[in-house]
């Protein structure tokens, strides 16, 4: 690791806002909705205090081991081969993710602001640039965030804010109609949606204090969860339940009918893209840069950066792959599943042994 | 590594795809549909859709502008300064990609304003598949306000606005005055598609022409029930008014004239605030409403004896009130239950948000249910104050 990468807690607090706001705030109304109906507007409220269980659990053991990344702390818990294992979980998990960002992203830009350019050079393009900054390094990418997270946050959720007069509160009724259970049950499922938080699993001995790493996970996640809450909450209450089942980008469509007074600014939806769009860029930049280092780490490489760049065939492989915007869900299928071993399974797991083997040493 | 990233994203991004500059464009304002039927050879006919598609002759409107100078020019031009293009497809995509060969500029929908349907289309093809090709469209957007023509759509371009520059420029902004008068409802694509995907019935607005005006003048006036995704009959500028009191759209600003012979006067309410609440009830299978309204009105106009208001007559005129809007609510409900069997006043979304279970059981059968559900009406109406006179 190269010891030059030091970021603050504010740093790393915005790092996990920028990363964390990608595609699932776009998109998420409409799965939510698919799974619980009307009951939807509950779920996210609910999966943020779930997801900060997951959160607390990954800190609590990365905070357990300050000075180690998963690659360090994994092999000192469960020996050489094991820690390949779960270090390769873990990274196929994060290209994955990648790809699936990359690919909504650019399915998105595809079918509101840019029909006719081919999707292969959208998607190239936009990898090429996270990639760009994933190579300049952690340092750089958190400064990039703190930027991005402060120019475009407010302006997405003012953005929102202006639909927010066509709300109608009937399409949150009835409550609950079929019971609490399969609210709180996808609440649980939906702990692996907050997927980037797994970056922590390395982020900790990058930080100057890695004692803070709670709260900068913490609050981070909060702010990106109030983001998540309106974005999904507007959605339901302008659409309604039935039409959200039927869009396939809620936040977008929800976006065509903000208006300003004076009308004179038309088609707001496509600054709102814009605009989610560079929210997303980091997602991808900081997914490519915690895969190469996992890689550098796995086969002791001195500079792991430029790895950044060769990975992107099979980024861009896996983005391409799914033939039609229907079924990018089913071929990302295993993202779900896989999300959970990685937020719950692998820091229950590893956490444990820490707990058995090292009990009573703090700060190893 | 460096230079050949850089050779790259220079070759991508050096030109776009997507780039159209806006002097090709043609910007469309509103689009027309009927239904006609076209000879499909061996002497048989198809139905086809046709579609009027309405935009501004950019160069023409700005004249226009700038020519009105003393402000008597309204109505004195000819003809509007928009272009109408009518094409006719089997389906609303092929019909437009035939505009392609009549117009030199490309034809963009992410001004659209309006959107009108015809009313045999309206009859005879679900709104689902009407709308289907606006809902999926990455230009057109969910704003787009929907209205019904009485009669074919495309005749509603004979009328010619006093202001407007343009029909659907008329449409629009006539919608928007929904603020002044509840005799139509404003509802947008976005509106209509969750009412029609969420199985619900809805009123669309209505336009016409109104007769014996030279030039034609048009007018939105009174909604057409939407039932099934299909045009089933009219509701009236009055029956519509009472259907926005029992959904609680109103929002201020409503006249209705109140007869009271026994004052011998007749007085002009403007209803300020309507609240309502839609109580529902199942007992055994039988569902029951009951629609309350409390009123808050001034009077605003006195025709009829000169005798000064006083606080007496004031509950007369109340009582009297009171009676008149029950008459109207009761009998637009009754016209919805049994002539129309359309649930646009959303009793059924209340049985769904109080007894969801019993719902589940009953949606399927919901409209024969709603058709026979006894309504319970009550009104009270406050009237406030009386203008600067008593």
């Amino acid at each position: 690791m190269s010891t030059k990468e030091r970021i603050g807690t504010a740093e790393a607090f915005f790092l996990t806002i920028a990363v964390m706001i990608e595609v699932g705030t776009l998109i998420g109304a409409k799965d939510i909705v698919d799974k619980v109906g009307v009951d939807a507007w509950l779920v996210s409220p609910l999966e943020t205090l779930t997801s900060l269980g997951a959160i607390y659990l990954i800190t609590r053991l990365a905070m357990k081991f300050p000075h180690l990344d998963l690659a360090g702390y994994s092999r000192l818990l469960v020996g050489k081969w094991l820690a390949w294992a779960v270090v390769l979980v873990v990274w196929a998990y994060w290209i994955g993710i990648a790809s699936h960002v990359a690919r909504v992203a650019v399915d998105v830009v595809k079918s509101s602001i840019l029909p006719r350019t081919p999707m292969e050079v959208v998607l190239l393009s936009f990898l090429l640039a996270a990639a760009y900054l994933a190579k300049q390094g952690l340092e750089p990418l958190a400064r990039a965030c703190i930027i991005i997270v402060i120019v475009t946050l407010p302006l997405t959720l003012l953005l929102f804010l202006l639909v927010v007069p066509r709300v109608r509160l009937d399409n949150f009724l009835p409550f609950l109609p079929q019971g609490p259970w399969p609210v709180v049950k996808l609440a649980l499922w939906r702990i692996s949606n907050a997927e980037e938080m797994s970056l922590f699993l390395i982020l900790v001995p990058f930080l100057h204090r890695p004692q803070e790493a709670w709260r900068a996970a913490s609050y981070g996640f909060l702010v990106v969860m109030v983001v998540v809450i309106t974005v999904l909450t507007t959605c339901q209450g302008v659409l309604g339940v039935e039409k959200l089942k039927y869009t396939l980008v809620p936040g977008l469509a929800v976006t065509q009918l903000a208006e300003f007074a004076g009308t004179f600014i038309e088609r707001i939806s496509l600054v709102f893209v814009s605009m989610w769009l560079i929210l997303v860029f980091p997602s991808v930049s900081a997914l490519l840069w915690a895969t190469s280092y996992l890689l550098g780490r796995l086969f002791t490489l001195k500079d792991y950066r430029m790895l950044a760049f060769y990975q992107l065939p099979l980024v861009y492989y896996l983005a391409n792959r799914p033939k039609d915007v229907l079924e990018v869900k089913s071929f990302f299928f295993f993202l779900q599943p896989l999300g959970l071993v990685v937020l719950v399974g692998i820091p229950v797991l590893l956490y444990f042994i820490a707990l058995l083997r090292f009990r009573g040493r703090a700060g190893l | 590594m460096r230079s050949l990233a850089l050779v790259l994203i220079a070759l991508m991004l050096a030109g776009c795809w997507d780039n159209l500059d806006i002097e090709r464009r043609a910007l469309v304002l509103g689009t027309f549909v009927d239904l006609v039927s076209v000879k499909a050879g061996e002497g048989g006919e198809q139905d086809q859709f046709e579609l009027t598609m309405e935009m501004p002759i950019l160069r023409r409107m700005a004249a226009r502008a700038g020519g009105g100078g003393g402000g008597g020019g309204e109505g004195q031009e000819e003809t509007l300064p928009t272009w109408r293009l009518t094409v006719t497809g089997s389906t609303f995509a092929e019909a437009m990609r035939k505009a392609a060969t009549r117009s030199e500029r490309q034809l963009f929908f992410g001004h659209q304003k309006v959107l009108l349907i015809g009313q045999e289309l309206a009859r005879r093809r679900n709104l689902v598949e009407v709308l289907d090709f606006w809902a999926r469209s990455r230009e057109s957007y969910l704003d787009i306000t929907v209205l019904l023509a009485e009669g074919r759509a495309e005749e509603i371009f004979s009328a010619r606005p006093k202001f407007a520059r343009s029909v659907s420029i008329f449409l629009q902004e006539q919608s928007e005055r929904q603020i002044r008068t509840s005799r139509f409802i404003k509802h947008n694509l976005s509106e209509v598609w969750a009412a029609l995907y969420g199985d619900r019935d809805i009123l669309l607005s209505r336009v016409t022409v109104v007769p014996g005006q030279e030039p034609l003048e048009l007018q939105v006036s009174g909604t057409g029930v939407i039932r099934e995704g299909k045009l089933v009959g009219w509701l009236t500028p009055e029956e519509t008014q009472a259907a926005h009191w029992v959904t609680g759209q109103v929002r201020g600003g409503e006249i209705i004239p109140l007869p009271v012979p026994e004052l011998k006067r007749i007085f002009s309410l403007e209803l300020c605030r309507v609240e309502n609440k839609v109580k529902s009830q199942v007992i055994g299978d039988t569902p029951t409403f009951t629609v309350k309204l409390y009123i808050t009105a001034d009077i605003i106009e006195k025709i009829g004896s000169p005798e000064p208001l006083s606080a007496p007559i004031l509950r007369q005129i109340e009582e009297r009130a009171d009676e008149l809007i029950k008459q109207r609510v009761e009998y637009v409900i009754g016209k919805l239950q049994r002539q129309y069997q359309a649930d646009v006043l959303g009793f059924g979304k209340k049985i769904e948000e109080n007894n969801p279970r019993w719902w589940e059981a009953v949606k399927g059968n919901w409209r024969s249910i709603y058709a026979q559900a006894p309504v319970t009406v009550e009104v009270q109406v406050s009237i406030r104050r009386t203008g600067m006179v008593s």
